[in-house]
């Protein structure tokens, strides 16, 4: 059994109270919104209601559901999320593992184009010629191929390879295993929670994306469930701004009822495309304690 | 001769590498590049309706955007705010996730780890104009928590004006980016340290060392290289605001027409000068701004972090 | 390392250089297909002389009717909050397809500036509805001269359209590129249906507060403060005034400040050039000082505004004209004790009555018919259509019988189980795209909120017309523009802290430092074009109209 010091239970103490701190105002803001999404809105603008819905109510979930393609838009999201993120993960790994290589020729020249890349934007005009010439415009793969190497990414996964000893490779490579199979059968099982995070920003960043679904797919079906909300999110807005300058029957069912605002559209929304994507998290979390491999080989 | 041959067999020993590299910076000429050929524009006396071709074919005007800007009155006022913003950012935003994620570390418990660690990032998913609807809930002048609750433990007499006096613009911006961001960024550091061997650990505690020296000589450490590439590249972003990029969002949806002080920045002074107009070329003109300057940081922190730590991008 | 990057950029230029001549090539093959095109239609038609002037909008050879074959136009609508984006699912939208054959691919605009996007990669679609940057339409490389087109496949319908509409339109080149809809002319006007914008700021009161206090009279804006004092001794905690976002502050508009053009016999200025703003800042700083209302209400958007104001907390409003009915539904149903009601009379200054409604308005929305259309002789007959009665009608009541019939009064009778219908179900009110003010008025008039009714009658006869007006503002990518833009910034910002300065003495310093910031960003130089373009515009006005 192991003697706990003084100093250990110092540290376990100031742990313990920044994890519950975090704990608390993490989650309780979280919470506050999901009260307030199953809040009626009318009543909800009152305030004071920080512990438990006062008028308990489905009618904002009710909103959001039957005002979106809410179904074709899911199921875009999840398409775009999953083969981006494989695909921008393989890809952006593979030539991150190539440029993790000191000795590679050019290397230098390499690493400058691509910190250049991340700085400087040429602007949404030429981007959109751009796609339009490359027949990205209104068609799925604008969700995939751009995002196919990010250098933010390539980055960081250089810095985690260059860690990796040579001596792991030298001896596959002497066995005239070719760099893609040392890549797949050396680098990535050994670099699991560098893999790990990676895909979960890349994921999250595809799953949140609503941009490129509003500048350069027109097509309704082809929309992202981000965009729909964010779209739902500006109307529920305007229209209570807008309400007004237009006449009655103008209105948005959403505006003629007296039980939603926008303030309780958006945190129903809010969870309706947060919930999916958080779920994810934990079944990713036991690769991060995977990568140990990494550490015995060094050893 | 002799040299060239030299390089041609290093050449050929690592081709496939190079095969990979190739096509990524191919695709990055393709993506990046051939667009950045529209930032032209930004010393040109460019209208839309010209088209493509006009952003080559139209009058130059040299350096007028960018003096238009130097010139406007609120110049000053606007590059100080986005200075003091970007810097507190760093200076606060930037440790936090490390510090958290060394905590995390130190937690025994695995359940109570998890739970935590799933809990911090979830902050990260509410954009900021629903973080904006929760901050005027909980700040407002007239039923907000924080000035009830203030006012209830008589802290203060009178209810505090947060959403409207510039003074409390900045602490409002570093507060809710940290919480935005704390969990998420987390991560990546929680990657490095679950790459360190567990054997340095048990040869620490049988050489006595507690867990303070723990932390210092191996967690640390073996994380110092995470820590200056993320550095590097939050001060390449220092202007959008870091690694989360929030400047425009927090200066956009917290700041207003009462704070403005404090709270109009670059991004959000330009946009209304620029793209509301559909001035695009003034708007590439201050984008070319910011990503000089964007630039010249990464590549002077980059140069700063290998002389003094070894390590860089 | 030099070669390299020399060879790097050599392969940069060359690759930029492909792409582009990729793009070149396919615009000028469009217009050369464009050019073919034309020439056909113009072989195709036969010289006929006819007397047009004896066509009404009743007649059956009107050119709309020539052709009801089905086509389909893609179109653009820059309005984020247009409730429908897919045609043919609202009643009104399968309506019209019936009658003209014409339907819609809608692309909806969630952002201002893809429009201007689409503009500069020669991505139009067919046809434009916007009311953002509208000059850069007109021009012949972008969209097709309505006038021409009209000339060409609907000539009866340049008799149909009222000739002050066209002055209103018409570009430098002497085109008109569209005809901005909802657009009362001085015939509409006279009628008592057509009341001006429900936008229009408009003071509105809490009834029940009034009501305890025995309702004292309220004709001056001393006569209001008082009012205010009183009602602070019953409720200490109460926000006495608060401002909707975007509305024009109603005390300014009691000082006779708009913030709209300033316009002195045949000078016309920037609003900050108005000398009532100064003591309209005293007053507004008096009663900051007081503690009438918390620089909080600058710091609110839409959305905040609403939560304060239905809170009940709040004693009065400066809103748009259905600010009443709109908390008072809300009020209702959370059960709040509480009730608005408009202050109809607008309030006099020292037992002066300065205020005033500048409407220089040509109407709102405008429709392009662009150089990517595929049809414009259906484009232009469809717009045609839209102008009619008969689509005046189906756009702004619905469809007669079915969603509304006219009763006595000349008003909107609607059947029961109407107001079940919602927008997404009929598209009443949508797509008016040529609506006359006219149409517009009945549909208002006939609205059930009775308060926005009144306020907006109230209103009324304090507005000043002047379309001639609208043509001094700068256009877009003039430099006149961004002096403009940056002085509106300057006094959205400076205003706020005149009004919240410690003493009036300081709100005098810094209104006056306003005023010389204004002036170093070039106020005179705008005012000048301004009114330069004015006396120019007029002239056209007065001689086109002879």
């Amino acid at each position: 059994m192991k003697i706990r010091s003084k100093e250990d239970v110092f540290i376990e103490l100031i742990v313990s109270i920044i994890l519950l701190v975090v704990f608390i105002i993490t989650v309780y803001p979280f919470f506050y919104a999901l009260i307030i999404s199953f809040n009626n809105g009318i009543d909800a603008i009152r305030g004071g209601i920080f512990l438990w819905p006062r008028d308990f109510t489905t009618e904002n979930y009710k909103a959001v559901f039957s005002s979106l393609r809410l179904l074709s838009a899911f199921f875009v999201s999840v398409l775009r999320t999953v083969i981006g993120t494989v695909t921008s993960v393989i890809f952006t790994g593979i030539v991150s593992y190539s440029l993790s290589h000191k000795e590679l020729l050019f290397r230098k020249t390499y690493m400058n184009l691509i910190i250049f890349a991340m700085f400087f934007s040429g602007g949404l005009i030429p981007t959109f010629i751009l796609f339009k010439n490359l027949h990205l415009l209104n068609s799925f793969w604008v969700y995939i191929i751009p995002y196919q190497f990010s250098v933010f990414n390539a980055i960081i996964m250089i810095s985690f390879f260059r860690e990796i000893p040579d001596a792991i490779k030298e001896s596959v490579r002497i066995d005239g295993a070719n760099e893609l199979t040392i890549f797949f059968r050396i680098i990535v099982p050994i670099s699991t929670p560098v893999f790990a995070t990676i895909a979960l920003f890349n994921g999250v960043f595809h799953w949140n994306s609503w941009f490129d679904s509003a500048f350069f797919v027109t097509d309704n079906k082809l929309k992202t469930l981000s965009f729909m909300l964010m779209d739902l999110i500006k109307q529920a807005d305007m229209t209570r701004v807008m309400a007004a300058t237009v006449s009655d029957y103008q209105r948005l069912d959403m505006q003629g009822s007296t039980t939603y605002t926008a303030e309780t559209i958006r945190m129903a929304t809010m969870m309706v495309v947060t919930i999916p994507i958080i779920c994810i998290y934990p079944f990713l979390q036991k690769y991060f304690i995977k990568g140990i491999m990494l550490g015995s080989v060094k050893g | 001769m002799l040299k060239k041959t030299a390089f041609m067999k290093s050449f050929k020993k690592q081709f496939e590498l190079q095969v990979f590299a190739i096509i990524g910076i191919i695709f990055l000429i393709i993506f990046s590049y051939i667009p950045m050929a529209g930032i032209i524009i930004a010393f040109k006396d460019y209208k839309l309706t010209s088209g493509l071709l006009g952003m080559f074919t139209s009058e130059w005007v040299g350096l007028k955007y960018f003096r238009e800007f130097v010139n406007d009155i609120n110049f000053t006022m606007v590059v100080r705010n986005t200075i003091a913003m970007s810097m507190l950012k760093l200076v606060f935003t930037f440790p936090i996730p490390i510090l958290f994620a060394i905590a995390l570390n130190e937690v025994g418990n695995q359940k109570v780890k998890r739970v935590v660690q799933t809990v911090s990032y979830l902050p990260h998913f509410i954009s900021w104009v629903v973080v904006y609807g929760m901050i005027f809930s909980f700040f407002n002048q007239q039923n907000g928590l924080i000035n009830q609750l203030l006012v209830k433990m008589g802290l203060i007499s009178d209810s505090l004006l947060f959403l409207a006096e510039a003074e409390y613009f900045l602490p409002l911006v570093i507060l809710s980016d940290i919480w935005k961001g704390m969990g998420w960024w987390a991560i990546i550091f929680l990657a490095a340290i679950s790459s360190v061997d567990p054997c340095l650990y048990e040869a620490a505690i049988v050489d006595g060392a507690g867990r303070i020296r723990r932390i210092w000589n191996i967690t640390l450490p073996s994380i110092k290289g995470t820590i200056i590439i993320v550095l590097i590249l939050s001060l390449g972003n220092l202007l959008g605001g870091g690694l989360g990029g929030s400047n425009f969002d927090q200066a956009y949806l917290i700041g207003n027409k009462a704070n403005f002080r404090a709270s109009e920045i670059l991004q959000t002074y330009t946009l209304r000068m620029g793209l509301a107009q559909g001035r695009f070329a003034y708007a590439a003109a201050i984008g070319l701004l910011q990503s000089v300057i964007s630039v010249i940081l990464i590549y002077s922190s980059n140069f700063f972090a290998r002389k003094i730590t070894g390590e860089g991008l | 390392m030099i070669k390299r990057t020399r060879i790097l950029s050599l392969a940069l230029s060359l690759i930029f250089l492909l792409v582009l001549a990729g793009c070149g090539q396919s615009s000028t093959e469009l217009e050369d297909k464009e050019a073919s095109e034309q020439d056909e239609a113009n072989q195709g038609e036969t010289v006929n002389e006819v007397d047009y002037s004896s066509i009404t909008w009743d007649s059956p050879d009107i050119s709309w009717k020539q052709d009801t074959s089905p086509v389909t136009f893609t179109a653009y609508i820059d309005y984020g909050w247009w409730q429908i984006d897919t045609w043919g699912v609202c009643q009104v939208t399968q309506e019209i397809t019936k009658r003209t054959g014409v339907s819609m691919d809608i692309v909806k605009g969630t952002d201002r500036t893809y429009l201007q996007v689409l503009l500069a990669s020669g991505e139009l679609p067919e046809l434009v509805y916007t009311d953002y940057l509208v000059q850069r339409f007109w021009e012949p490389k972008v969209s097709y001269p309505w006038n021409e087109l009209i000339e060409e496949y609907a000539p009866e319908y340049m008799h149909l359209i009222d000739p002050i509409e066209i002055v209103n339109n018409t570009a430098q080149d002497g085109n008109f590129y569209t005809l901005k809809s909802h657009y009362a002319n001085n015939q509409d006007w006279k009628d008592e249906r057509v009341v001006p914008s429900p936008g229009s700021s408009s003071f509105h009161i809490r009834e029940d507060i009034m009501n305890e206090i025995g309702n004292p009279d309220i004709e001056t804006i001393d006569d209001l403060l008082d009012v205010y004092e009183q009602v602070r001794q019953k409720y200490p905690d109460m926000l006495m005034y608060v401002k909707r976002p975007g509305s024009w502050d109603s005390f300014a508009l009691w000082y006779g400040c708009e913030k709209n053009l300033y316009v002195d016999s045949d000078t016309v200025s920037h609003y900050i050039s108005n000398p009532g703003w100064f003591e309209y800042f005293k007053l507004a700083n008096n009663m900051y000082r007081k503690g009438y209302f918390t620089k909080e209400i600058f710091a609110y958007a839409g959305d905040q505004y609403n939560q304060v104001v239905s809170s009940g907390n709040v004693f009065s409003v400066t809103g748009n004209a259905p600010t009443s009915d709109q908390f008072n539904e809300i009020f209702e149903g959370g059960n709040t004790d509480a009730k608005l009601t408009p202050l109809l009379n607008p309030l006099k200054v020292n037992g002066e009555m300065k205020y005033v409604q500048l409407n220089m308005g040509t109407g709102w929305s405008s429709t392009f018919i662009t150089k990517n259309n595929k049809n414009p002789d259906r484009a232009i007959r469809y717009i045609e259509f839209l102008n009619s009665p008969e689509g005046q009608k189906l756009t702004n009541f619905g469809i007669e019988g079915e969603h509304f019939t006219l009763n006595k009064e000349g008003l909107l009778s609607r059947p029961d189980g109407f107001e079940k219908l919602t927008i997404n179900d009929t598209g009443i009110g949508l797509w008016c795209w040529r609506s006359s003010g006219m149409y517009e008025g009945i549909s208002i008039s006939s609205d059930s909120r009775k308060d926005m009714i009144e306020t907006l009658k109230a209103i009324k006869p304090y507005v000043v017309r002047n379309p001639a007006l609208s043509f001094s503002k700068p256009a877009a990518d003039t430099d006149e523009l961004t002096i403009m833009v940056q002085i509106d910034e300057l006094f959205s910002t400076r205003e706020i802290e005149i009004i919240t300065a410690s003493s009036e003495a300081e709100a005098i310093e810094k209104y006056n430092q306003m005023m010389e910031d204004a002036k170093a960003i070039g106020l005179e130089q705008l005012n000048n074009y301004m009114t330069e373009k004015y006396a120019i515009s007029k002239v056209r006005y007065e001689t086109l109209l002879d």
